[in-house]
């Protein structure tokens, strides 16, 4: 009898893996088009413009959702026998490493090109910009006046002391940010301004870039550094509290008598190994289309990356502002860079 | 003479060597992460000895000493007075203090953050219901705010196994206690609490090994800890070798707690006559104490459950409309089965592996048979890298073999499918059910089946009639823990989900990684109520 539970525990392994492959055998002998996107992105207007170019173009796009370091690395396991077509990150560096690791191919495309602005995407068409922020410094309207602000290295002047609130550097975004630094300013003066930065800070860095507007609303230092996005989550959020506390803020672009605010996109790029090439490509011409653009773009808050689009009201009230004009691979490049001299300075 | 005929049958070599199948099985991601040991750090590893490592240890060591402390106050004490004074409403405290399991611990610390924010609930209550002009702000986003939410979230491991001791003890010890005088704190303190060391240390252990796992809330809270090491080198750094090599360092330090635990509680067996192990008669004691006991009995599940509840029912309400707009109900169920079909896998092994190692009688076995435990050690992340590192290289052989061979095109078996899924939470969880079923047979003993193995009785059988019904209790709180558990498990799901399968756990880390907190509420709330149904369930079966 001892043999039947042997035997069952085998069925049970058997039917299990008959369930997993049956569902996978009939996903892959539909004779429809498709797409697997593999995205760090996770807005609900995603998904409906998603649905939108499965019904123009008759293709299927199934999503993969994870976070961008862990779908690099899940694209690297699989290697030739990953079944991504499209990587989606929320910052230029990730999309840089994926190409640095060779999983993205240089795609030609002359949609593409002429849609996306040259700075915000790679040189060799491996990824391609799809929306655009700003990293900026927001302040409380009622104690800081605009002309108080220049740049991000004024920031470091020690009137502000104890007044900076700024998150963890094993956030992507700071390390964007340091990460433009260096290539703008060299290794040694992003280091000093990185401590400079550390002394000034209100409190140890922790929360997200939410949390450091509502420190700010509350008194606890009068500037942040923050995405814009995250201004606009405020005003239209669901609660009373934060939409007060986004009202409170003022934004500030800084370096703008310089080489213009930081800037980084949410991009997308190919996969070196994608079963569905040309439908890959078309997925991201699509996305990068006026029509798609504003969806794509107001679904976060971001600014399109395709020029000939509007920005919303919401955005233009924040007026116009001239951006880093630096190539977006060196977040990428400089990423590792930036997190050691975030380690020296002591940066948390 | 029953032991040394006992000892003396014909060693199993089926039931041992298929114990040894499984164990390597489990082996597999663990041994992946663990041969890197041998194959060193990457080439930052100096960089992190000299900026991070004392920060990482420092804070991961307090975390460790401060939420056994606390867990233990919040756990044995509630555990103590539930199991042997009557007071009103008893039964329903009882199983009250076992909720914030229902808690992912993330969920819990994004509750108290939210709660002392900046006009957070708490504020606007101090400012609207008391008048206070000047409200001190309360951070709790620290490492002292995170010992304690972890704390609040994790309590009920102790208590749970505190308390399953407590109910079963031995009547004659403590009527021992009181014929020679001793009073009921006396009795506690010098006989029921040191007899129940060992199942408070289990519990403790599992503490624990969530403190050691914990990502999701440290990194919120702004602590480094070597959880947040192994993400930072593995990330930020891009050094795969690196953040193994730590994880590989964490492995053998819970290695080590383990062997201490063993080692602890081998010297001490205490095994109780059934004639004796039936309940505590309960004393009543008058209306004063009875409201103390209450009182008492509500601080952990006002910190651990009510509290953060509150802040999560206020999130639903105010973003309830959009999120109920996707399709729930088939996130619910897909989190459902998947905790399930783990939970009762884990038992089944458990099972297994504990009475073959009985019955191998070969201290080798009984010393491997506990040895995949260590998943529970490993953040889920690392467990997902270490299995799907050997699956890929397997499926990507199988597909190269039916070519071949065969000429016929076949997909991934086991990655992102739901078996690797399973696997994972079973190599990840199988610890959560391992130890209340260990410590409920080393309690009951073997001795039933001892003396039907005497009489011949077969090995199924023996586990059907005897020491599956003996250990029931034991088997319910394993497959409890693990299907909550598994739940709320995240990172590893992240990275082995099926196409088109989703979470609960995963819908509300979409949420919350676009710092939309407050829409992580009905997901989360979702996670609660699922989790309250075995937790309701194994209450009823336990006071039966």
């Amino acid at each position: 009898m001892k043999k039947y539970s042997i035997v069952i525990f085998y069925l049970m392994v058997l039917l299990l893996n008959s369930c997993s492959s049956s569902s996978n055998k009939e996903k892959f002998q539909e004779t429809q088009q498709e797409i697997n996107v593999y995205t760090h992105r996770h807005y609900a207007p995603d998904k409906e413009l998603f649905a939108q170019f499965e019904k123009e173009l008759d293709i299927k796009v199934n999503v993969v959702n994870a976070n961008a370091d862990e779908l690099i690395l899940k694209m690297e396991n699989e290697g030739e026998k990953s079944p991504a077509d499209v990587l989606i990150t929320v910052d230029a560096g990730r999309l840089e490493r994926a190409k640095e690791k060779n999983l993205l191919q240089p795609i030609n495309s002359e949609v593409l090109t002429s849609n996306v602005p040259k700075h915000l995407r790679d040189v060799d068409g491996h990824w391609f910009g799809l929306t655009k922020r700003s990293r900026v410094i927001v302040y409380a309207k009622d104690r800081v006046t605009k002309d108080q602000l220049s740049t991000y290295e004024a920031l470091t002047e020690d009137q502000w002391m104890g007044k900076i609130l700024i998150r963890s550097s094993g956030n992507i975004y700071n390390q964007s940010l340091m990460a433009s630094m260096i290539a703008n300013l060299g290794e040694e003066v992003a280091a000093q301004w990185a401590a400079g930065i550390l002394k000034n800070m209100a409190r140890s860095p922790k929360g997200s870039d939410r949390d450091q507007m509502k420190a700010v609303a509350a008194g606890v230092g009068d500037l942040a550094i923050v995405n814009t996005y995250y201004v606009g989550k405020l005003l239209n959020s669901p609660d009373s509290l934060e939409r007060r506390v986004g009202q409170q803020m003022g934004i500030f672009f800084p370096n703008q008598e310089g080489r213009g605010a930081h800037i980084n996109v949410s991009g997308a790029g190919v996969a070196k190994y994608s079963p569905n090439k040309a439908n890959a490509i078309k997925f991201i011409e699509f996305l990068s289309s006026e029509a798609a653009q504003e969806i794509f773009s107001s679904s976060n808050f971001e600014y399109p990356v395709n020029p000939i689009v509007k920005i919303s009201p919401l955005l233009q009230s924040w007026g116009t502002f001239k951006e880093d004009k630096l190539s977006l691979s060196n977040l990428g490049v400089l990423n590792k860079s930036a997190v050691l001299l975030f380690d020296q300075v002591g940066w948390k | 003479m029953l032991s040394s005929f006992y000892h003396n049958a014909k060693i199993d070599k089926k039931w041992s060597l298929l114990t040894i199948l499984i164990i390597l099985l489990f082996g597999i991601p663990l041994l992946t992460i663990l041969l890197n040991l041998f194959s060193g750090p990457g080439e930052s590893w100096e960089h992190i000895k000299e900026y991070l490592l004392l920060d990482y240890l420092s804070n991961s060591i307090f975390l460790m000493v401060s939420c056994s402390i606390f867990t233990l106050i919040l756990g044995v004490i509630p555990a103590w007075i539930v199991s042997t004074y009557s007071f009103p409403f008893r039964k329903l405290l009882q199983w009250l203090l076992v909720l914030p399991l229902a808690f992912p611990n993330y969920l819990t610390a994004y509750a108290y953050a939210g709660f002392f924010d900046y006009s957070g609930i708490y504020e606007q209550i101090l400012a609207k219901f008391f008048e206070v002009d000047h409200i001190s702000h309360i951070d709790v986003m620290g490492i002292w705010g995170l010992a304690c939410v972890m704390s609040f979230s994790l309590y009920p491991y102790v208590y749970l196994s505190a308390r399953s001791f407590f109910i079963n003890q031995s009547q004659r010890q403590m009527s021992a206690a009181k014929v020679l005088g001793a009073g009921r704190f006396k009795a506690f303190y010098s006989i029921a609490l040191p007899l129940a060391r060992p199942a408070v240390v289990g519990g403790l252990l599992l503490v624990v090994m969530e403190v050691l796992g914990d990502y999701g809330s440290a990194y919120y809270y702004g602590v480094s800890t070597y959880t947040t090491a192994i993400f930072r080198s593995w990330f930020s750094l891009e050094e795969p070798e690196t953040a193994v090599y730590l994880s590989a360092q964490l492995c053998i330090f819970v290695l080590f707690l383990i062997v201490l635990e063993r080692g602890f509680r081998g010297r001490k067996k205490y095994q109780f006559n059934s004639e004796s192990t039936y309940r505590m008669i309960k004393s009543t004691s008058n209306a004063y104490r009875q409201i103390m006991f209450i009182l008492i009995i509500m601080i952990p599940i006002s910190l651990g459950f009510i509290l953060p509840l509150i802040q999560m029912l206020y999130w639903a309400s105010i973003t309830f409309v959009d999120v109920w707009s996707t399709p729930f109900l088939t996130i619910v169920w897909s989190s459902f089965y998947l905790s399930m079909i783990t939970a009762l896998i884990c038992i089944f092994i458990s099972l297994f592996l504990i009475f073959a190692a009985k019955w191998s009688r070969s201290h080798v076995i009984e010393r491997l048979s506990s040895l995949p435990v260590m998943g529970y050690a490993v953040p889920g992340v690392v467990i997902a890298v270490g299995i799907m590192i050997p699956t890929l290289t397997f499926d990507k052989w199988l597909i190269n073999m039916a070519k071949d061979y065969f000429n016929y095109s076949i997909e991934f078996l086991i990655n992102g499918t739901l078996i690797g899924l399973i696997f994972a939470y079973v190599v990840r969880f199988f610890a959560v059910a391992y130890h209340p079923i260990e410590a409920s047979i080393q309690k009951t003993g073997i001795r039933f089946d001892q003396v039907a193995q005497m009489m011949g009785v077969q090995k199924w059988k023996r586990m059907l009639q005897i020491n599956i019904p003996l250990n029931k209790l034991g088997l319910i709180s394993g497959v409890m823990l693990v299907f909550v558990e598994t739940m709320k498990e995240l990172p590893l799901t992240l990275l082995l989900k099926p196409y088109g399968i989703m979470t609960l756990s995963v819908k509300a880390f979409e949420y919350a990684s676009d710092e939309r907190i407050a829409e992580t509420a009905l997901p989360a709330l979702f996670i609660i109520m699922t989790g309250l149904i075995p937790i309701f369930l194994l209450n009823r079966m336990m006071n039966i």
